[in-house]
This record gives structure tokens, sequence and C-alpha cells, in this order.
């Protein structure tokens, strides 16, 4: 069983991408965070598998710059960079980043995640 | 330059002193003369009398130079007409033997010789040159000394002449030919006339003329011919009872020898005038040349030290500096073009405070002439300039005096306008002015320039804020407009995908969402369109009278239809009298005011409107949780949010600020009360009509 954190600040998509990936049953959604502080308590107390972070969240640490304090506490933990913007670039110069994926392409979220998981097709 | 007016005056004091008294002595003559009275006609008994003729024409002569010595020069050739038209009759007379008639215009009752009653030669010779001296003297002011020195130093040795004949005792002398002889009377007058030309000539020497004056060979060679006429004359002694010498031998000789002796004198003080003229503008043009060293220096070093500067004050501080060595001036000012006038950008010196530096000017009439034609503008005393101009009343009232405006012109047209000037009248002399030019011209460039930079680097910080400014808006709109976009997308695309895997009321639930996301972001839009309406000024009121109560219970009502679980109670003082706002605009603040308190406070809303002197007082009361004290600096400004837990969704963060705006611009203020734990309540004033 894969376990995963969502950072979104966003309520109806917190639901949209548990609705998205909840269709595999390999996959499960152990928390959601909406602040940078909440993100690091769930991870830090329970590393999960993956994390798909968004960079706009509410509080004064944005997504990118979290990525590396969650490297930190959870070394193992693979991080998706989630975003609505195009942070590609940015993404890429971050190493704590293991996988960019724009929100325009909700469509191919869950091969996406899978693939990082390791979940065969 | 005073010493030479006061000489002027006296030279013209003297020679209307004596234009005076031959004027007096040639109507006692005229009297004489009608009278028929002896004694006033002879100057001497015995001797040949003033003739009427001659006297009439001394009388012109003399009213002609006393008009020439006065501000009248123009009428002065009237004077001279009686002496031109009978001196040249005259000799035509004597020339042609014929009789004009013009020697019996009185009856000559005392005899003078040949010809009764008609001019001598001399005499007529003499008349004629003076009537054309004094005539051309008044038709060219600007030669007057040169034709007076001329004709009157050949009057003066034809008159004294006659009068050394006399005294000698040489008949030749004052009778020439066999003619009437001149009237020692004439020969007084007329000696008397010429020398205070002459005297009149010396004393009117064009200013700045070094050394002697032009016209002094003149006499010099006539009183040399003269002298030797005298001498040959005395030589050959009282030859005869009538001491008549023989003409012929005594004129060419003494024509020649004269002729020798004048040309030389006169040449030899010509050489003596030019040389002394040579010496006298060497030593001006080598002080002239010391003076425009040093002012190329001081130019130099004001231009090296306002470069220097790190600002327009700075730099017309130093200028000002330099300025103090070729002049006193008490302030400086720069002003440099805006629109179609100028504009004070800077003041130095100790007066500087009272340089109204930000006013805007113009220049006009000749001030603005001088300018625009590169030249520089010198007001000598403003309470005495004599048109009506702006600037000048302008200076006036700033307690300046003296005025010097040094015109930077590019393009043909003024760009700056570099100011010096003086609580004292006069204080700056034509030297100062071109010194002051020259120094500007050095400089006024580089103050320029100063100016363009420091307005070039506000300029570009202003923009990078404003840059920085509108990216924050863009940034913070762009991210709110596509997350709702990116909800409904993703929404709407799971339906359509899964539609058959998916259970009817998870497609509503869905579809629900993406629904309500759309009022979301249509909201957003909303509000992101109005406050760019309000920002760009676009945005127009109508105020007119209106029942603000009424419209609090509507909005109310409609409010709380939308929202059931927020009831709305309102509370509206009877006595409340009409609001003179935008009805429209209240609405929508009212609006948001109750959206927000129903999105953020749980329970009632209270909502009171009473009057309050002369406006309404609208009260808006939740029993929410209340803004923490951090965010309540932030609160009506853009996209102020605050993290709620109680709210379903996150608001634009523009609603307080809309809400502001709309209540200032109608005349009112807004504020806000909260504690947190206690609710919030929001204050806000709408003008009362009447």
């Amino acid at each position: 069983m894969q376990v995963l954190v969502i950072v979104e600040d966003d309520a109806d998509f917190r639901a949209l991408v548990r609705l998205t990936l909840g269709v595999d049953p390999r996959i499960a959604i152990d928390g959601e965070a909406a602040t940078a502080e909440e993100a690091l308590r769930l991870v830090a107390a329970d590393p999960p598998d993956l994390v798909v972070l968004d960079h706009f969240i509410e509080g004064t640490v944005m997504g990118l710059d979290l990525a590396p304090m969650l490297k930190e506490v959870a070394p193992e933990t693979r991080i998706l960079l989630f975003t609505t913007h195009d942070l590609a670039v940015e993404a890429a110069r971050q190493p704590a980043i293991d996988r960019f994926l724009r929100k325009h392409d909700l469509a191919v979220l869950l091969p996406v995640v899978r693939e990082m998981l390791g979940l065969a097709d | 330059m005073d010493v030479a007016v006061g000489a002027n005056r006296a030279a013209r004091l003297a020679g209307s002193c004596a234009a005076l008294v031959v004027a007096v002595f040639a109507t006692v003559v005229v009297a004489g003369w009608t009278t028929r009275t002896r004694g006033l006609v002879e100057f001497r008994p015995g001797q040949p009398p003033v003739l009427f003729t001659t006297a009439l024409c001394l009388a012109g002569l003399a009213v002609a130079t006393l008009l020439l010595l006065s501000a009248h020069r123009r009428w002065a050739p009237a004077g001279t007409v009686p002496a031109a038209v009978l001196g040249t009759l005259t000799l035509a007379q004597y020339a042609t033997g014929a009789d004009l008639r013009v020697d019996r215009l009185v009856d000559p009752f005392v005899s003078t010789g040949r010809y009764p009653g008609r001019m001598p030669v001399n005499t007529a010779l003499c008349l004629v040159l003076l009537a054309l001296t004094l005539s051309l003297a008044a038709w060219r002011p600007d030669r007057r000394d040169l034709l007076l020195a001329c004709g009157a130093s050949l009057v003066a040795a034809v008159a004294l002449l006659a009068l050394f004949g006399y005294v000698a005792g040489i008949r030749t002398a004052y009778a020439w030919r066999d003619t009437t002889p001149m009237s020692p009377g004439t020969g007084v007058a007329l000696s008397v006339l010429s020398l205070a030309g002459l005297l009149v000539a010396w004393q009117d020497r064009p200013a700045g003329e070094p050394g002697l004056p032009r016209w002094l060979p003149v006499p010099v060679a006539v009183t040399a011919l003269a002298l030797t006429t005298f001498g040959w004359l005395a030589l050959l002694g009282r030859a005869g009872r009538d001491g008549v010498v023989p003409v012929e031998a005594a004129a060419t000789a003494v024509l020649a020898v004269g002729a020798v002796v004048s040309l030389l004198t006169g040449t030899l003080t010509y050489v003596a005038q030019l040389a002394q003229r040579r010496r006298a503008s060497l030593g001006v043009s080598n002080d002239r040349m010391r003076e425009r060293i040093e002012l190329d220096r001081l130019v130099a070093s004001a231009y090296a030290d306002v470069v220097a500067a790190p600002d327009v004050q700075a730099g017309l501080a130093e200028l000002f500096g330099y300025a103090g060595k070729v002049a006193q001036p008490d302030r400086a000012s720069f002003a440099l073009a805006a629109g179609d006038g100028l504009r004070i950008v800077a003041a130095t010196g100790p007066a500087a405070r009272r340089v109204p530096v930000g006013r805007e000017f113009r220049l006009v009439g000749e001030l603005r002439a001088a300018a625009d034609g590169a030249r520089p503008i010198r007001i000598p005393d403003t309470a005495e300039y004599p048109h009506d101009d702006p600037l000048v009343a302008q200076l006036r009232a700033n307690g300046v005096r003296s005025y010097v405006g040094v015109p930077t012109v590019a393009q043909g047209r003024v760009v700056a306008l570099t100011s010096f000037s003086s609580a004292v009248p006069d204080a700056f002399g034509g030297a100062a002015v071109d010194a002051l030019d020259e120094l500007v011209r050095g400089c006024a460039g580089v103050l320029s320039v100063l100016w363009l930079i420091a307005e070039e680097r506000a300029t570009s910080a202003r923009l990078r804020e404003l840059d920085a400014m509108k990216n924050e808006f863009v940034g913070v709109v762009a991210h709110d407009l596509r997350s709702p976009m990116t909800v409904i997308t993703g929404y709407v695309d799971t339906v359509l995908n899964r539609w058959d895997e998916l259970p009817d009321d998870t497609k509503r639930e869905l579809l629900g969402t993406a629904s309500r996301n759309t009022r979301r972001l249509s909201g957003l839009i909303e509000d992101v369109l109005q406050v760019a309406r309000i920002e760009s000024g676009d945005f127009p009121y109508e105020i007119r009278p209106f029942d603000l109560g009424a419209l609090v219970r509507r909005t109310a009502e409609e409010m709380q239809s939308r929202a059931p679980e927020h009831p709305i109670r309102v509370e509206v003082d009877p006595a409340l009298p009409l609001a003179y706002a935008d009805e429209d605009r209240q609405w929508r603040v009212l609006t948001n005011l109750l959206a927000n308190a129903q999105k953020y406070a749980p329970g009632p809303v209270d909502v009171t409107v009473g009057p309050d002197g002369r406006s309404a007082v609208v009260r808006v009361r939740d029993h929410g949780p209340g803004i923490p004290p951090e965010h309540r600096d932030r609160l009506f400004e853009k996209f102020s949010r605050i993290p709620s837990t109680v709210a379903k969704e996150k608001g634009t963060g523009l609603g307080l600020y809309i809400c502001r705006s709309l209540v200032e611009a109608q005349g009112g203020w807004i504020g806000v009360d909260t504690e947190v734990g206690e609710g919030t309540t929001f204050t806000y004033t709408v003008p009362l009509a009447g």
C-alpha cells in the first residue's frame, strides 16, 4: 500500500486529486495539508511514499521552498510538484523535486504517480 | 562718465550763453536800423556799422545755435535760412555785379562805402559757412563735433583776421578787395559764435574716444594758415594811407607759405593723434586680453566644479560661488523649460528662500525677445521697469531690484534660464553681465544634464515600483483565476471521462462543485474588473437622494434568502432622513459586508442604520471569531485574505478594498472594530441629503 500526502490549499482541488487517485486501490491518501507547517508535521510524523505538492499554498513558505525541508525530514519520500503555473524550470533547478506536472494535465496524474511509485499499469 | 556729462552740460551752457548774447546784440542792431539810431548801429563811432542784413542773419544764426544745443535740434536749420539766403545772394551780387535788391531792406542812413547797405564779402562768406555748419550739425548729430570744429575754426579765422586788421591797421584784413569792410561788431559777434562752437565741439566728443579729438587737424591747420596770414600782413607793414597791400603778391605768398605750413602742422597733429590713439587702444586691448584670460580661467574652474557636483542644487551652488567673483548677486536660480514656459527647479544663495522654487512662469515681451535671441536679460531696477511684465512684478514681490537672466537656447527655443538677482538696484554693470553670460554658457548645459539624470533616476525607480506592484497584482490575479478554472476543468473532465463508472449522486456532487467554482470564478472576475475600473477612474457615480433604510432592508432580505442559516437582523432608525449617494454602489458595499459576515462568521448578523449629524451610520456586526490584530492593518487593501477555518472557500481578497473605494468616493468613511473571539463590526457612513 502506497501512502500519499496531498499538500494543496484549495479544498475542491484536494477533493479532485483524491477522487482521481482513489481509482487505484493500491494508493491510499493518508493526509492533507494546506500549509507548509501542516505538511511538515504530517510528513515528519509518518513519512509517506509520495507527496503531491502545490507551489502556491497558504502561509509564508511556498511549495518549491518546502520541498527540500520535506526531504530533510523524509529522505525516501518522492515529491511531485503539481501546480497551475508552468514551473518546470524552477522544478528542474530544485533537486528535492523529483517530478513536475501541471494541473492542466490532470488526465495523466494517475499514470505519473503510478510510475513514480513503481506501480505497474 | 559723469565728468564728461557735466562738461558737456557746461559746454552747452557756454554755447547757449554766447548765442544768446549774439542774439541780443543782433536784435539791438536791428532796432537801431529801424529806429534810425546811429549809436546802436555803429559798434564804435567812425567804424563801419553792423549792417541790417548782417544783424538779421546773426540773429537767425544765434537762434539756430540755441536750437542746436537744445532738444529741438531739428528746427535749427530754420534759423540759418536768413544767413544762407542773404549771404549767398550777396556773394552772387559781388560775383556777377548784378543788383538783387537785398541791400536795401532798410534805408542805409549810415554809409558803408561803395555798395551802401551791402554785406561785406568776408561777412557773407562767414555767414554762409556758419549757416552750412549749423544745418549740417543739426542734420548729422553724430558728426556734430567735427562739423562744428571745421566750420567754426574757418569762421573764427576770418573774423579774427578782420579784428586783427582793425587793431593793426591793415585794411586788407577786414575789407577784402574793394568791398564793404566787415564791421568790428560783426567780427566780434562772429568770433564769439564760432569760438563757442569750437568749445562745444571740444566737449562734445563721442564717448570712449581716447586722447585728442579727431577733428583737431582742421582748426590747427586753419590757425596756422591764419597766423601765417597775420604774420605776413604784419611784416608787410602798414603800407600806405589806407593800408592796402599789393593784393596779388600778398595773396600768392600767403597762400603758398600758408598752405605748406598748415599742411605740415595738420599732418603732424594728425600723426600725433593716431599715435596716441594707437597707444591707448593697445593699452585697452592689453587690458581686455588680460580680463579675457582671467574670465576664461574662471569659466574653466567653474565648469570643472559644476561637472563634479552630485545634483542640480549643488551644481548651482558652485556656479553661484563663481558668480560671486564677477558680481554681487544675493541669490541665483535655475529654471528649465516646462510646457510653454519655464519652471524654477533650484535656487541658492543667501536670499534663496525668497525664490519660489517649483513655480512656473513665462517670458513675454522684450524679455522674451532677448531670451529667444540668446542674449542676457538685464533689468537694472525692477522698480523702474517701464512695461507691465508679470515676471518683473513677481521679482519685485520677492524683493529683487537688480536682475540678470542668462538664457540657454537650443533648437531655437529657450530650454533653460539661469538667473542672478540682488535686492540692491543697479548691482550688475555691463562687464558683470558679460562675465555672468560667459559663466552660464559654460555651465548651464551641465546643470540641465544633472537635472535630467535625477529625473531619470526618479522615473525609473517609480517605474520599477509600479512594475513590481503590477506583477504582484497580475500574479495574484492570474493565480486566483487559474485555480477555479483548473478545478472546473478537472471536475467536468472527470465527469465526462468517467461518466459510465461514476454513480449519479457522485456525478451530481462533482458537477455541483464545478458549478460552485464557476460562481467563484465569476465573482472574482467581477471584483477584478471593478477594481480595474475604480483604479482607472472609469467608475461613474450617480448621486441622488434615496431611502437608505429601505435599501438595507431589501438587501438583508436578499442575502438572507441565499444563506438562510445566517439570519440578518435589521434595525433602522425611523428618524433617518434620505441619504444622498449612489444607491447601486451602496447596495454593493452592503452586499460585500453581509457576504463576508455570512462567509466568515456563523450565526446571525446585526445591521443598524441611524443618523449622526450630516451622515447616516451603518453598522454590520457579526458574532464570528473576530480578526486577529496582525491582519487588521491591511484589511482594506487589495488581496488581504484572512485564513479562516469557517469559510468554505477563499475570498477574492478584493471585497473590502472595493468597499472602501466605494464608501470614500461617495463622501463617507469605513472602519472596523474587532476582537478575537468577540466578533467583528464594520462601520461606515453615507452622506445625508439636505
